[in-house]
């Protein structure tokens, strides 16, 4: 009797503190959430209707919003355009990179050389740079090369590879197993056939997996473009920076809010659509590396 | 004999070769990129360099670094990244919270959640930053019509940090409970047991097994997390762009100045002043000595309080 009495106790008790816990995780989505519904919602009302007395919804629902930031207006912003700018420079050096940096990897996972660990520590050491006090003596590189205002500077370390990929792909490599290599160098294959053939193919999940935050970390990226690209006209700037200079050029006058949010909305849908189809790769790899940037 | 010898050195020689063309191109990478830049950063902040042009550089001794300590702004700079901060402390609390409860109890739908509280992390700085711009708007933004109140939070000094705290943490915290629910399922579940058995609690038992277990990773994200604090910029240069602000985009009473965006402004004369790259030079050398030290000073300390597993 008294034992089903604390038994029920108990129950309430476990219940209470699932109802509990919900209502906090539903509270914590909410919070989440909440930006995202004002950055679309205001990018299908009017001009009027946003800077006027506010409204949670929309009353008279627009896209003229999404027509004006693909290209008809006067400011000259195109989303669609700047998206390709911002492709251009992020995919080359990002295959590039990707190549480089897992044949890097391959060689320090699996083969033997002369000075392997300083080469290595080097590495190491590239990725506790922080890359403010590299900024201006790049770009004063750079400058002197007349590559600014250009998007050469944007592209070309990339193709060098990145130290974090480079471990990323080792801690990868490592796990395969050395026996595949052995049998392959008695097939008379050399090392870069090797790893094209045999540790390429067998790592694509961690390829996939660099892939998605190497194309994320360059999509967002607004540091580069915001230093090299500061003179190109709008319409040709990375779409990072064509918005930020968008929302930033209207102060003074009213800004076009509407606008504003529905280039916010653009901006972040191809990462949204990434997510939703990457998610294991995106958790898999930000475990190990983080996101750069 | 000789022969042989001759021929294995031979051999050794082409397999390092091999090797270093194959990893070779990174490391190159970080020497034209990254060892030349810090070199001639380090040349540069003995230097006065008045144009972006490596020939008008002038050096100087230690003036820069004199300037730096007397210029109040460094100093307000150094504070504010410091206030940024933070959100460190603040979204690891929030993430770890949700990570435990994501991890530990039997809830449907914890995936979703997860998947969900994700999002904001992927998001790109521009959007979220410009997001919350409109949100906490003096006039006609949504927190102010949400409480019924009528505070212009960006440009009143005071509540300028805690948006830009709030934003960080808004951001950061899908990254802490994915690294913390990693850290949290590889908990020895008998040791939970065995407190449990013993009587104790769902929060004593928080405090004194799963943390202490967990904190290598703690410790692992802290220091991550002060690096990257360290260096907190774009969301601050969007809010306070000097565009805006009719060229002196610094925020309320010089708060939207952080370490980062002191050496961005001085190197690249930004809120119409002139270049100071020495200047900027030196306060970049001044953050990667901090960054070094407090990396150096986490590991020494770490000692006395992480517990590896093994």
């Amino acid at each position: 009797m008294i034992e089903t009495a604390t038994k029920k106790q108990f129950r309430v008790q476990h219940i209470c503190a699932h109802v509990l816990l919900y209502v906090l995780l539903v509270a914590v989505a909410v919070a989440v959430l909440f930006p995202f519904y004002f950055m679309v919602e205001s990018s299908f009302k009017t001009f009027g209707e946003a800077l006027g007395e506010f409204t949670w919804w929309p009353h008279k629902f627009t896209f003229d919003s999404y027509a004006y930031i693909f290209g008809k207006n006067a400011f000259n912003i195109n989303l669609l355009k700047s998206f390709l700018v911002t492709l251009l420079i992020t995919v080359p050096p990002m295959v590039v990179g990707i190549f480089v940096s897992s044949m890097a990897a391959y060689t320090f996972a699996k083969r033997e050389f002369d000075g392997k660990n300083v080469l290595f520590w080097i590495l190491l050491f590239t990725m506790m740079l922080p890359g403010t006090i590299v900024m201006m003596p790049q770009y004063l590189i750079f400058a002197d090369l007349n590559l600014v205002g250009t998007i050469i500077p944007l592209m070309l370390p990339g193709m060098f590879g990145s130290a974090t990929c480079v471990f990323f792909m080792r801690q990868f490599i490592s796990g395969l197993p050395s026996s595949l290599i052995d049998a392959a160098q008695l097939d008379g294959m050399n090392h870069f056939k090797i790893f094209l053939h045999i540790i390429l193919p067998l790592s694509t999940p961690a390829v996939i997996s660099q892939t998605v935050l190497w194309f994320l970390a360059g999509y967002n990226d607004y540091m580069g473009p915001l230093i090299y690209l500061q003179t190109t006209p709008i319409e040709w700037k990375p779409i990072q920076v064509a918005l930020a200079y968008f929302a930033s050029t209207q102060e003074g006058g009213a800004e076009d809010i509407p606008a504003i949010m529905a280039g916010a909305v653009v901006s972040v849908l191809p990462p949204l659509v990434l997510y939703a189809v990457f998610q294991k790769f995106f958790i898999s790899g930000i475990a190990v590396s983080g996101l750069k940037g | 004999m000789q022969l042989a010898q001759t021929r294995r050195t031979h051999k050794r020689l082409r397999n390092n070769v091999s090797c270093y063309l194959m990893c070779g191109l990174p490391v190159l990478g970080f020497a034209i990129f990254g060892l030349a830049p810090l070199l001639i950063s380090f040349y540069l902040s003995f230097t006065q360099l008045k144009t972006l042009n490596f020939v008008s550089a002038t050096f100087c001794g230690l003036e820069n670094f004199k300037t730096l300590f007397s210029d109040r702004l460094f100093g307000k700079a150094i504070l504010n990244t410091l206030y940024a901060m933070l959100s460190v402390p603040l979204s690891m609390a929030v993430g770890l919270m949700i990570a435990q409860i994501l991890t530990q109890a039997a809830l449907k739908g914890k995936r979703f959640f997860r998947t969900l509280f994700f999002i904001p992390y992927i998001c790109s700085t521009v959007a979220v930053t410009l997001v919350f711009k409109w949100m906490f708007d003096a006039q006609f933004g949504v927190i102010n019509a949400l409480f019924g109140t009528n505070i212009n939070f960006l440009l009143n000094r005071y509540w300028f940090m805690p948006v830009m705290i709030l934003l960080s943490v808004w951001t950061g915290t899908g990254y802490y409970i994915i690294l913390f629910q990693a850290a949290l399922t590889g908990v020895d579940p008998a040791l939970t047991e065995a407190a449990k058995i013993d009587g104790a609690g769902p929060v004593k038992r928080f405090f004194s097994i799963v943390l202490p277990s967990i904190s290598a990773t703690t410790f692992y994200l802290l220091v991550m997390g002060v690096i990257g604090g360290l260096q907190t910029f774009v969301w601050f240069q969007i809010i306070c762009d000097p565009l805006q602000a009719g060229g002196r985009g610094w925020g309320p009473n010089n708060n939207g100045i952080t370490i980062v965006y002191y050496v961005y402004n001085n190197a690249f004369a930004t809120n119409n002043g002139a270049v100071r790259g020495g200047l900027a030079s030196a306060a970049a050398w001044v953050l990667a000595l901090g960054i070094l030290l407090l990396t150096v000073l986490n590991f020494k300390l770490s000692k006395y309080w992480v517990h590896y597993n093994d």
